[in-house]
């Protein structure tokens, strides 16, 4: 096992592809880009025009990516992950925490352990695990696996959203349909409304985390799974 | 009618608010819905401003604000967030997204003009429903202010603006 110290990578390029791989390396290497290291130990990696960028650092490292468009991959474990793209998808595969906006672009998280935060206009959004699940999203979809907790917000985007029942979810969508389910045995404390929206609740209520869903059309459904 | 006066100073914060989903609420729900919706944005807006800041004109679903103070923008950014949330009934969200840029717009009237307002823009259009995102210069501005943190998110670019920005999470601790 190689000692690893952790990094701090700051990624800024006007576009063209950005793939970051958190590995069991010390150095950071970088292909496409120039490397500055600044007085804090922190590193700015700066990307030429239309350039791809690919880097590889320490697993654990915390990274932040500025880019207008393109698209964004991050492959292996990192600390805090910030990625603002104008377009373009962005894949982050595990991370201590996510913050993600892009105007348009699939967005995937593989695990985020604890804040997942995800601003987009359009695209879809799939996030297989996160401790604290925060999606704004006008148009698309947003698929969530085992979420801790969460706060959802869309126009019309639907959302498909698997609770562990143990925090609080609340979910709110002008027009997408919003289809929440929770562990078989789990009893969550829900509040289902919607103004024009078909409402079904096919679980077992009781006092555990509340459910709080609220639509002006779409549809909603609280379940077991 | 809102009285919009020059602001002593010629330097500080454009901020802008925007509805999020207001051409679906307002197709959903028809006109009169929305122009209640508006109705509470202006509530809680001059309830908010309380002499911090001023109206510059109303855009449709949102507005253009500004601060001559940018510690003043921030708390009222955050008071308005709060605001907005309390205000959002059941069957009617209002949900604000909120973004402000420190600069030193041209004054064409009552109207501002420039960079920096579009700047702002930008950064508005990069917030979340109940965000508030600053540029670096208006918490350089601020200084420390009580009560209110920051997250990073890193220098980035925005669409018609060469050079990446400092963007920041604006947050009530």
């Amino acid at each position: 096992m190689t000692d690893v110290v952790a990094t701090r990578l700051a990624i800024t390029s006007r576009s063209g592809a950005i793939t970051v791989e958190a590995a069991d390396v010390v150095d950071v290497s970088v292909n496409g880009a120039g490397v500055r290291t600044e007085a804090d130990g922190s590193m700015t990696v700066i990307g030429e025009r239309s350039a791809a960028i690919t880097v590889t650092c320490p697993a654990g490292s915390a990274i932040t990516i500025g880019t207008s468009s393109g698209t964004i991959e991050l492959k292996g474990r990192f600390a805090n992950v910030h990625a603002v793209t104008g377009s373009g998808s962005v894949v982050v595969d595990h991370a201590s925490s996510v913050d993600v906006r892009t105007a348009s672009g699939q967005v995937h998280v593989g695990e985020s352990v604890g804040v997942c935060r995800i601003v987009t206009r359009t695209g879809n959004v799939r996030v297989g695990r996160a401790g604290h699940l925060c999606v704004s999203l006008r148009s698309g979809r947003v698929a969530a696996g085992d979420v801790g907790s969460a706060e959802v917000r869309t126009v019309t985007g639907n959302v498909v959203l698997s609770a562990l029942g143990l925090g609080d979810v609340d979910v709110r969508s002008v027009a997408g349909s919003v289809d929440v389910s929770v562990p078989d045995g789990v009893r969550p404390a829900p509040e289902l409304s919607s103004m024009t929206g078909r409402v079904r609740c096919d679980c077992q209520t009781g006092t555990g985390g509340v459910i709080r869903v609220q639509t002006v059309s779409g549809s909603i459904r609280l379940s077991t799974r | 009618m809102i009285d919009v006066q020059l602001p002593a100073r010629r330097s500080g914060v454009i901020a802008f608010t925007d509805i999020v989903g207001f051409t679906q609420l307002t197709d959903l729900q028809g006109d009169d819905a929305a122009l209640e919706a508006l109705e509470r944005q202006d509530a809680v807006v001059q309830a908010c401003l309380d002499q911090r800041g001023l109206v510059v004109k109303e855009l449709g679903d949102g507005m253009l604000l500004w601060f001559d103070d940018a510690a003043d923008a921030l708390r009222v950014g955050l008071d308005l967030q709060r605001g907005f949330e309390q205000s959002t009934g059941d069957s009617d969200p209002l949900w604000v997204r909120i973004g402000m840029h420190f600069g030193c717009p041209r004054w064409r009237g009552k109207d501002i003009i420039g960079r920096d307002v579009n700047l702002a823009a930008r950064i508005a259009d990069l917030a979340g429903p109940g965000e508030v995102l600053v540029s670096q210069p208006v918490a350089d501005a601020a200084g420390a202010v009580d009560g209110i943190a920051y997250e990073s998110l890193g220098p980035v670019f925005v669409r018609g603006i060469s050079d990446p920005v400092p963007l920041l999470r604006a947050y009530a601790l």
